[in-house]
């Protein structure tokens, strides 16, 4: 093949390419791009047909939602509204972040003696736990508020904790504990030659190289804790509903305030997306390590 | 540096049995290089030292005190492993200075102490400049002498270890092998030291072991056991190119051997007669290096086999060929490498019978040793 | 006709720290049916030059003339090489003679003629009794042997092996070295070998080809390479124990020029020839090279020189004894097939022939010759 041709072939396979990322991105992007466009847009703009793609934007949706807007009541008072975002994004921090934290405390030794001990049933029992997220919660969801209501759990951030923990600790398990089992068996024997207990060498040792492991295994927790649903919904009140739950609130009787639920789906995005920027540098240290000989 | 004692010891992998009934000695601060291919045990042996495998059977003493109960941390052994094992998020002053810090040392060193001993082992190791390395940054040399430096910082009265040249470039390779001697001098510790590399076995071993497939097939000095080894699987074990092995019978009245497989005979002294006489067998495997037979251009009274030369090669320092003697062939190396072999140049061998080692057919046993 | 010609080829990468220089101004040829080794340690350029060869890297810049045409744009396949990694990359899900079969039938090669080439090339490297194994089960060896026979089997004109042996059991090691020379001369295929295991180098190849620092230092036969190297990293990287280095200062004693080592008392006298040499360059230093093979413990002629030294290291190699001596701070390794009788901390007089010093430029490092 000449090398006009050649060049001509690289050119038109490198512009497919990006043609296909294109479109590829473009598809998977578009939900995000719409609900981040109907949270700024006005409400007859929102519901126009055909839809808008050039138009006005506003930032009143995000006031609102964050209770900046003043109402007159029919006394005459002018008052803030209430943010059922901030009260969302409180109850969504205390209830994921006690849950991935106390999950990270059980599942992290259980995943390091799922690694290195040989226990009878060792494997029944990390299938077990894996199985927790087999079950979709649809169906447990009667039986434990049923159960809950008995034993007077029903509505406190505990219940909710204690419910997360089969979300997250399934996840934090079953991924710490195959990094754990990529650390050579040998790197701990030199420490038990150096004069090191089992506790030192799992917080000196096995903790800090699997930690590219036990980021990823925290950042999916906390994705899946956050984003659910179901269990907040009907678990709890109002009171103690994260953020997910809260976003309903804006269905009113009244009128659907499109904008706002479109707002508060890109505030409860937020955090989650603060969060994978700050993990992902130890998602990617944890790869470079090449201290054992290869 | 106490004296190692082994009884009966054996560990197994469930069916496989890694070491296999052991029971040797290993002398107050004596070098002791094992020498065993991949498989043989070798690791399995440091470890079960250590304490880190717990054999079936067996009972182990370090000057005579039973040490099966107790564990890894109060028996003040020291381990390098063939992979090194660095902590790899630790700097190297921190892998070195590590085992100084632990419960078991009982906090005797200060922050100052510790500095001052780092310092002093790096610059022997010559790593003193690679203090604040992390492990991935360092070449498989520099991080076999921070792993020595490791096992080296708390002075132990047992220093194992396992394979530690195995995975260095082949140049560096044969100069840290000279370094050991240097660095031998300067522990003063018992050692013990594996590998499947005969020139370290045999270089650096006060005594040495041959150990296969979990047993010992011999223990003694290097050049015992290269000069007398007990059986064919030693004699194979050490030296390149590998010992010639071949049957032979023994014509007691011409004082000659025959080899079947090359067709040839050769005269032999009336003095290694008398031995096989005493012996009793008339048919033996005859082992010779191949440096050990001379060969000529022209036949003559001590070149007397014909043989066609194979392709010579320069190897190291050697010239090696093989050389065909009907259906046999020997391996043949010479220390001139400057010689003008041709390929199919025809050769009359001679063979040393001062180096001719002898074999019991049967049971492929040294008939020296049975003396 | 597959002779392979580099002219002056360079191999760039861009990094965040610049421009790296991977291959730089090489001029290479490999004679058609030749087999030559390419041999320098691990970063030299050497698997970049072999890639470049093969067609998975491109060249930055000069010309690969394969067979006399320009061939720098030409597809592997185009080029018809055939490639040997360190770690054979067969399809395991695939036995033996399924591994071997695939290229072919995907060129479209009519069964009866797949069979019998099979059997040619299994015959050849000696694995007809695995052919029916899963690639899983067989040893280092053995799945180097499938992997030659893989790429054997296309009839290829150029064959490029990158370090093949590095991972199979030491007692196959020659075997397979044997294995690939035999191919060479069946049938035919120009050949580049790459390690930097010289001994492996020496074994497969009278054409040897030694880089370093992304150059190419010298091509030569083991002999020439080894008695005239061009420059002090070839010395001392070829023959082992490795070439003795003692920097030196050139000063006048009775009349004799000699070369007196620094920081000890050791005095090494040159050829006359040599000498000139050193006076025409106006050096006072230079970098002395002696090989520990070139030393010995016996007078061997009248006209060699000597020198004397402390025995501090006696290492009885088996076949052969490698000594380390000290004279002062200076300490140099000799190497002979004897184990008479040498003690630690005893003093011993050695004897060169002054035709085996190497002298070194102190700033170039290259050789000085006449």
């Amino acid at each position: 093949m000449n090398k006009r041709k050649k060049v001509g072939k690289n050119i038109f396979v490198n512009l497919l390419s990006y043609i296909v990322l294109i479109v590829s991105f473009s598809f998977l992007l578009f939900p995000v791009y719409w609900i981040f466009t109907m949270a700024i847009k006005t409400n007859p703009d929102i519901l126009s047909y055909p839809p808008k793609f050039f138009f006005q934007p506003t930032i009143k949706g995000f006031q609102y939602i964050l209770g900046l807007t003043k109402t007159v009541g029919a006394t005459g008072v002018s008052a803030g509204v209430e943010s059922f975002f901030l009260l969302g994004i409180k109850n969504s921090i205390i209830v994921v972040v006690i849950s991935v934290l106390m999950s990270l405390a059980i599942g992290l030794p259980a995943a390091y003696v799922l690694a290195r001990y040989d226990i009878k049933g060792k494997e029944n029992i990390a299938f077990t736990i894996l199985s927790f997220r087999f079950a979709p919660p649809l169906l447990v969801i009667i039986p434990l508020y049923l159960l809950f209501t008995k034993i007077g759990l029903y509505n406190s951030y505990f219940s909710l904790i204690w419910v997360y923990q089969l979300i997250a600790l399934p996840m934090i398990v079953w991924i710490v504990r195959g990094y754990m089992e990529e650390i050579p068996i040998e790197v701990e024997q030199a420490a038990i030659v150096d004069g090191y207990s089992k506790i030192w060498i799992f917080f000196r040792i096995a903790l800090p190289l699997a930690k590219a492991g036990i980021a990823a295994g925290t950042l999916l927790a906390f994705i899946y804790c956050w984003n659910n649903f179901i269990f907040g919904m009907i678990l709890a009140t109002v009171k103690i509903q994260p953020v997910t739950v809260q976003a309903m609130r804006y269905l009113t009787p009244d009128a659907i305030m499109f904008r706002e639920v479109a707002a508060i789906c890109i505030g409860a995005a937020l955090p989650l997306l603060i969060l994978s920027i700050f993990l992902q540098r130890y998602l990617i240290s944890g790869l470079s390590m090449g201290a054992i000989r290869r | 540096m106490p004296r190692i004692s082994l009884e009966n010891v054996t560990k197994k992998f469930k069916e496989l049995v890694a070491l296999n009934n052991l029971s040797f000695e290993i002398k107050d601060g004596e070098f002791f290089v094992i020498l065993g291919p991949s498989g043989a045990g070798k690791t399995t042996f440091l470890k079960v030292i250590a304490g880190l495998e717990i054999p079936e059977n067996g009972k182990i003493y370090f000057d005579g005190n039973l040490i099966n109960h107790v564990a890894t941390p109060n028996r003040d052994v020291a381990l390098t492993f063939e992979n090194y094992s660095l902590y790899p998020h630790f700097t190297v002053f921190n892998n070195i200075a590590t085992p100084l810090k632990s419960s078991v040392q009982k906090n005797k060193y200060n922050k100052k102490q510790i500095q001052e001993k780092v310092d002093k082992l790096t610059k022997m190791l010559s790593i003193n400049h690679l203090l604040n390395r992390l492990p991935s940054e360092l070449s498989g040399g520099q991080k076999q002498r921070v792993a020595l430096g490791r096992a080296l910082i708390k002075e132990p009265q047992v220093l194992l270890l396992d394979e530690p040249l195995a995975h260095v470039d082949a140049k560096i390779r044969n100069q840290l092998r000279t370094e050991f001697h240097f660095l031998k001098e300067k522990f003063r510790t018992t050692t013990i030291y594996t590998t499947h590399d005969y020139k370290e076995a045999i270089s650096l071993g006060d005594r040495m072991m041959v150990l296969n497939k979990g047993g010992i097939e011999q223990i003694g000095i290097p050049e015992i056991i290269y000069n007398f080894p007990k059986n064919t699987k030693v004699a194979l074990a050490v030296g390149w190119p590998e010992i010639n092995l071949f049957d032979c019978t023994v014509d007691f009245e011409n004082s000659q051997l025959y080899c079947p497989k090359g067709d040839f005979v050769f005269n032999i002294s009336s003095n290694v007669l008398k031995h096989l006489k005493i012996y009793g067998k008339s048919e033996y495997i005859v082992g010779i290096r191949p440096h050990y037979i001379g060969f000529s251009d022209k036949p003559s009274d001590t070149y007397s086999v014909k043989a066609i030369c194979g392709t010579p090669e320069v190897l190291d320092n050697q010239l090696v060929f093989f050389a065909k003697v009907k259906n046999l062939d020997l391996n043949i190396s010479t220390h001139d490498p400057d010689l003008s072999l041709k390929y199919e140049q025809e050769l009359w061998l001679g063979f040393d019978d001062q180096s001719l080692i002898f074999f019991d057919k049967e049971t492929n046993e040294n008939i020296k040793l049975k003396e | 006709m597959a002779s392979v010609s580099l002219k002056n080829v360079y191999k760039y990468y861009e990094s965040k720290k610049g421009r790296v220089e991977a291959v730089k101004n090489l001029n290479l040829d490999i004679k058609d049916k030749e087999i030559m080794s390419l041999l320098g340690p691990s970063g030299c350029g050497k698997t970049s030059t072999l890639r470049m060869i093969a067609g998975i890297e491109d060249i930055s810049k000069g010309a690969l003339y394969i067979g006399g045409i320009l061939s720098n744009d030409l597809t592997p396949s185009e080029r018809n090489i055939a490639l040997a990694f360190e770690d054979y990359a067969l399809y395991f899900h695939l036995t033996v003679k399924e591994n071997i079969a695939l290229c072919l039938q995907a060129k479209k090669i009519k069964p009866n003629i797949i069979v019998k080439k099979i059997k040619e090339v299994s015959e050849m490297l000696g694995i007809e009794d695995i052919l029916d194994l899963k690639t899983t089960a067989l040893s280092g060896g053995q799945q180097q042997r499938v992997s030659l026979a893989r790429a054997l089997v296309r009839d290829p004109s150029i064959f490029l092996l990158d370090e093949p042996i590095s991972h199979i059991e030491t007692e196959k090691r020659y075997q397979i070295l044997a294995e690939i020379k035999k191919i060479n001369l069946e049938f035919g295929s120009t050949m580049l070998y790459v390690t930097h295991n010289q001994t492996e180098a020496v074994a497969v190849s009278k054409k040897i080809g030694i880089m370093n620092f992304a150059e190419l230092q010298q091509v030569g036969t083991r002999d020439e390479i080894y008695n005239n190297p061009i420059n002090l990293f070839v010395a001392n990287f070829v023959g082992e124990p490795p070439m003795n280095i003692m920097k030196c200062k050139i000063i006048s004693e009775e009349d004799v020029i000699i070369l007196k080592v620094e920081n000890c008392s050791l005095k090494f006298i040159p050829e006359v020839k040599i000498v000139k040499k050193l006076h025409e360059l106006n050096l006072k230093e230079a970098i002395l090279g002696l090989r520990p093979q070139n030393i010995y413990i016996r007078r061997l002629s009248n006209k060699q020189k000597s020198v004397k030294g402390i025995i501090e290291v006696i290492e009885f190699l088996g076949e052969d004894v490698n000594l380390v001596l000290r004279s002062g701070d200076q300490k140099f390794s000799v190497y002979c097939s004897t184990d008479a009788g040498f003690k630690k901390d005893k003093e011993m007089e050695l004897f060169y022939d002054q035709h085996r010093l190497h002298l070194f430029h102190p700033k170039t490092e290259k050789v000085i010759s006449i």
